[in-house]
């Protein structure tokens, strides 16, 4: 049986290994580069679920034991434990760059003005095909290798446009 | 980022969704399930899920000692000077608090509780070092908000106590 301060060191040390971004389980966020995430491309190491299992059960030991880890991950991470649904303003604490993009994307979209000929106050409804040449899919980098990922079944045929208006963006 | 949609769009929807799904839950979905199989062997999901997940973040890393001296060393102000009366207070405000609290308010500005290794001069924003920030904008008797920093309408006492609610409302 480990005395209090012993149990404590335990789950600081086994937190600092079981997040070292160095064994490919957990990255740091694209965000501030201090809050973790789940590293997509963990599958390099054959056996990552069964790490992620043992993780999960450490993790809920800690908090079973009331004792902490040095760990602090993205607040989409703690929506995902808590079962709540993960929105458009999640995005921001993943990739601070994309989430800028995409509130650009709904800012244009959305907005009157024609922002690519604003000086001329060309005031109209925008259309994002204008703009941008999108399609129901996007790319995601494997160790270099750029892989095309359909964001729904042919997603890549199909292109995303400003048609059927009247759903809300949360 | 609170936008004003007056015209929104079903299939820009479909693709914010669809993005924002594959981006944060979709990449890492087995990674995730085993993680939770996990957790759930020793936190049953209906006793977890009574928490927020500010909550959550606190109650896995714990609440950090906050050195409000380091703190107050490395903030800016926009609008506002350090010997303002509402600044003045504002310090003297957070001092009488206690971890919890200066944890949530550090979450409610940065998005998470977490402080740097060395300290607040450390502190990222979402395009690289950001120091903590206090800037003065919108009407008397606005709640406080935030956006990477934290905005404080002019107008001290009401401020603060708007402050003090807003940050233990979460």
């Amino acid at each position: 049986m480990l005395i209090s301060a012993d149990r404590r060191e335990f789950f600081f040390l086994l937190s600092h290994e079981m997040f070292n971004p160095f064994y490919c389980l957990f990255e740091y966020s694209a965000h501030d580069n201090y809050t973790l995430q789940i590293n997509p491309h963990s599958g390099i190491n054959p056996e990552h679920l069964n790490y992620f299992k043992f993780i999960g059960r450490v993790v809920g030991l800690a908090i079973f034991h009331r004792r902490f880890l040095d760990a602090f991950f993205i607040g989409a991470f703690y929506k995902m434990i808590l079962r709540k649904k993960v929105v458009l303003a999640d995005m921001e604490g993943v990739d601070a760059d994309f989430h800028r993009n995409l509130t650009w994307m709904l800012y244009v979209s959305t907005s009157h003005v024609n922002f690519t000929l604003a000086h001329s106050v060309s005031i109209r409804e925008n259309d994002i095909t204008d703009v941008l040449d999108l399609t129901f899919s996007t790319e995601d980098s494997r160790f270099g290798e750029t892989v095309t990922i359909d964001l729904k079944p042919g997603g890549q045929e199909m292109e995303v446009t400003n048609e059927n208006k009247g759903e809300y963006v949360e | 980022m609170a936008l004003a949609l007056t015209r929104p769009t079903c299939v820009l929807t479909q693709f914010f969704r669809l993005i924002t799904k594959w981006r944060i839950e979709r990449r890492v979905e087995d990674q995730f399930k085993a993680f939770i199989e996990g957790f759930h062997d020793l936190i049953p999901a209906d006793l977890i899920t009574v928490f927020d997940e500010r909550e959550l973040e606190l109650l896995i890393g714990g609440i950090a000692d906050i050195d409000v001296d380091d703190w107050k060393k490395h903030t800016d102000y926009r609008g506002y000077t350090e010997t303002d009366e509402v600044i003045v207070h504002f310090w003297k405000c957070v001092r009488s608090w206690d971890g919890e609290q200066k944890s949530r308010l550090l979450q409610f500005t940065t998005g998470t509780s977490r402080i740097p290794v060395n300290g607040f001069k450390d502190l990222q924003g979402s395009d690289g070092p950001r120091r903590f920030t206090i800037e003065k904008a919108g009407e008397p008797g606005q709640l406080p908000k935030s956006h990477t920093w934290l905005v404080i309408p002019s107008e001290g006492s009401r401020s603060l106590a708007n402050i003090s609610r807003t940050v233990s409302t979460g």
